[in-house]
């Protein structure tokens, strides 16, 4: 007996996990698949508020501020003109150079004019630009905030002790896509900013690229329509959470980043969406082995986010993790193929990582090793993208074996690059569309 | 006079205007309508809305199923009503199953019979709207309170085609003062007002009476006759009644399965429960030798003509009961799929 279908969920989750366990098993591991609806009409669009948070110290003086200047105009004719759009600029202090205001003409104008006042000097210190973002973005609790972070320097100037407690303060206030320019920046310390901001850090190889990759960060924030998502797991006493990720689009460590609300719950912020985005996460369970045939419900996760002042819970009954115990060895042994697509995925960020310290120390045969490997996870799991970047590290003889030569003379740009988005994963394919069934 | 009581569990109340009578009153003071005693609605909720005994842990609170303490299953009340059988008296019977697809029976069957002055056969069948909250709990409740009201009309000297309006209002108003199931319910997405489906009988003297809500139906076979007595209310008959679409193009759409009207809150926007579904009734002769089939979609679905059911019901040996050729039917659905829960309740009338 159905009814008809007029009210679709906003979120979509699915685990996926083998469900049962071997006598005394007493741990899993499942993915967990959450989908924000195609549909914009699901939700109601929030207020997107997007602030560029841009180094002016005195590196950026020339062919790079210029280019700055160019691409933030460029993104603000991107952007709706019901987004909210606002400049702030550092070096070793920070200020609002374009208060926020809403993406019209007038805001160009203010903002060409403005932009032309921009003059390049001094120190970089990361946190008076994230600090001034924050207050910035206080005056919108209930917006999508966003925010562009882009440096070309070492961050150099902090007083010390500033940064972290910064940092710290700045996670959950807004979101962060960052980017070094060029070389002369240290991957770890905006990768530092990116994680703890929901973002990813990325390179921009020279100014002529700025634009292009402006024009993309804009069009992702603009894309988004729900701010502030959480995801919530509950365990029962019997089951304990010993490491949450996320998986794709990049693997993060969230484990130690929740909240626990109560001793059953623990909520990990999740940032904000756009319609039809889709992410994946890793969840390791420790459980309390029960006998043969006894049925668990091991985790509950569910997505949680605020609509017209009401707090929403989606669950979904294919989210939940019910493990049963068994002594068929065929069933307890299967592993679901999602679940092994992405403990490929991290074995190969891994490979990549250790192999790059590798040859930084100038151990070559580890190297070629570990890149070796990493070429042939790649092409196992058709993760093309990398297959590529790898390609501008080592000469490849045969993907297969992982059969490699580690390539002389290879740039820093290939090399940063490639460290960056050894994090970045191919997607597990998607199961096709189960057929309807008239019930 | 009542008893003044507000919720006197022996008070009267009028399924049509509410007003409470007095626990020895036949018939609503205010209006005249037929009455079902309070206690029996309270029993029969009582009856289908008890928790499931304690968890292993000690705990008893449960939630979507299982326990939330320890997370274990909880015990599963809901198994006992995976296959049904009823056969109160030689010539009445039925089976309801859950059928091979769903986890659960969300269809509920009662059967009545009794000898006022001649004998009298109730029949009701209910598939509970499965999106919804209560599903399984509101379909045995309308069944069961709609049994009791129909057989108490019977004492009375009340028209039996007010008797099933009454009926049907009876079932709507315990489905809406269903307590919320979420402590059972093992579905979280089952949230909307609850509702099921009823197609109701009262036979008495060679005279049957049906009255239905949704898409359950009734059909009458005799040698010479196959005849859906029912017309389903769903948005299939609709858009085709309307000339809208062709039965094929209907068919073809995915609301093809969708009901439009339904027992319960569940009609409601904002799931409360002012107004009786709208119930249709008709009436029609059941001589010796006609038999009487009252079944869910998870049944005609498989033989959506009524010569086919008919040809089914035909090829059971002379000496199958009611019980044997309900179960029969329920089989013949289970082995085409089983995609749903199935209902099947026979009346052979001798």
């Amino acid at each position: 007996m159905t009814l008809l279908d007029t009210d679709a969920p906003p979120f979509s989750l699915e685990a996926y996990y083998t469900p049962t366990l071997p006598e005394d098993g007493d741990h899993l591991t499942a993915i967990l698949t959450v989908e924000a609806a195609q549909s914009d009409l699901v939700v109601t669009r929030q207020d997107r508020v997007l602030l560029f948070i841009i180094d002016k110290s005195g590196s950026m003086q020339g062919a790079s501020i210029d280019a700055v200047r160019q691409a933030v105009l460029r993104g603000i004719d991107l952007c709706d003109e019901d987004m909210t759009i606002g400049v702030v600029a550092f070096d070793d202090s920070a200020s609002v150079l374009v208060r926020p205001q809403k993406a019209n003409a007038r805001c160009k104008q203010d903002a060409a004019r403005l932009l032309q006042m921009l003059y390049a000097s001094g120190g970089t210190a990361f946190s008076t630009g994230l600090d001034v973002a924050r207050g910035v973005f206080q005056q919108y609790p209930n917006s999508i905030r966003r925010a562009i972070f882009l440096t070309d320097g070492v961050n150099e100037s902090e007083r010390p002790g500033r940064f972290e407690p910064v940092l710290r303060n700045c996670v959950g206030a807004f979101e962060c896509d960052c980017w070094g320019l060029g070389t002369r920046w240290r991957v770890g310390e905006v990768q530092e900013v990116a994680r703890a901001l929901n973002g990813k850090a990325s390179l921009i190889p020279g100014p002529g690229e700025i634009e292009a990759t402006f024009s993309a960060a804009i069009q992702k924030a603009a894309s988004k329509a729900v701010a502030d998502v959480r995801l919530r797991l509950w365990t029962p006493q019997t089951s304990r959470i010993t490491l949450v990720k996320q998986m794709n689009p990049t693997i993060e460590d969230l484990t130690t980043a929740g909240s626990r609300p109560s001793p059953q719950v623990l909520e990990l912020g999740i940032g904000s969406w756009a319609p039809g985005e889709s992410r994946d996460y890793q969840i390791d369970l420790q459980v309390t082995s029960g006998s043969i045939g006894e049925e668990l419900l091991a985790l509950r996760p569910s997505v949680v986010f605020r609509q017209d002042g009401q707090e929403r819970d989606i669950r979904s009954l294919s989210a939940r993790v019910v493990v049963t115990w068994t002594t068929d060895e065929a069933l307890s042994s299967r592993i679901n193929p999602r679940v092994a697509h992405y403990t490929g995925q991290e074995e190969l960020a891994l490979a990549i990582q250790s192999g790059l310290q590798a040859r930084e120390r100038g151990d070559d045969e580890a190297a070629t090793h570990l890149l070796g490997k990493a070429v042939k996870l790649a092409a196992q799991s058709g993760n093309d993208e990398m297959t590529g970047r790898l390609q501008r590290v080592v000469d490849v003889d045969d993907a297969a074996t992982g059969t490699v030569r580690l390539k002389r003379g290879v740039s820093e740009t290939a090399t940063m690059d490639l460290e960056l988005e050894s994090t970045t994963t191919k997607r597990a394919a998607r199961r096709p569309a189960a057929p309807v069934e008239a019930s | 006079m009542p008893c003044g009581r507000a919720h006197c569990s022996d008070a009267m109340r009028c399924p049509s205007c509410g007003a409470i009578s007095p626990p020895t009153s036949r018939f609503c003071e205010r209006d005249g309508t037929r009455l079902v005693v309070e206690s029996t609605v309270a029993q029969l909720t009582t009856q289908v809305t008890r928790s499931p005994a304690a968890c292993g842990c000690g705990s008893t609170a449960f939630e979507e199923g299982f326990c939330i303490a320890c997370g274990r299953a909880a015990p599963r009340t809901s198994q006992a009503y995976d296959h049904v059988e009823q056969a109160p008296v030689a010539e009445l019977g039925g089976v309801t199953d859950r059928g091979k697809r769903h986890p659960w029976n969300e269809d509920a069957l009662s059967l009545g019979a009794e000898v006022i002055a001649e004998p009298v056969h109730v029949l009701v069948v209910c598939d509970g709207v499965s999106q919804a909250r209560n599903a399984q709990q509101s379909a045995q409740l309308a069944a069961e309170v709609a049994r009791a009201s129909l057989l108490e009309s019977t004492r009375g000297n009340i028209d039996p085609a007010t008797a099933m309006r009454q009926a049907i209002l009876a079932a709507h108003l315990a489905i809406c003062a269903l307590p919320d199931d979420t402590q059972t319910r093992v579905d979280p997405t089952k949230n909307q007002a609850p509702g099921c489906t009823l197609v109701a009988a009262l036979v008495r003297n060679r005279h049957a009476t049906i009255g239905w809500v949704g898409d359950s139906r009734a059909y009458r076979f005799g040698p010479d006759l196959s005849q859906l007595l029912t017309h389903d209310h769903s948005w299939l008959n609709a858009v085709v009644d309307s000339g809208e679409l062709t039965p094929a193009e209907a068919a073809a759409s995915p609301n093809c399965n969708a009901i439009l009207r339904a027992v319960g809150p569940l009609n409601y926007d904002d799931g409360s429960a002012s107004e009786a579904p709208s119930a249709d009734v008709v009436n029609c002769d059941l001589l010796s030798g006609h038999t009487l089939l009252l079944c869910t979609d998870g049944l005609w679905r498989y033989a959506p003509e009524p010569r086919e059911l008919a040809g089914l019901v035909r090829q059971a040996p002379v000496e199958a009961g009611p019980l044997e050729l309900s179960r029969r039917l329920v089989e013949y659905a289970n082995a085409r799929g089983g995609t749903d829960n199935i209902t099947a309740a026979i009346l052979r009338q001798t």
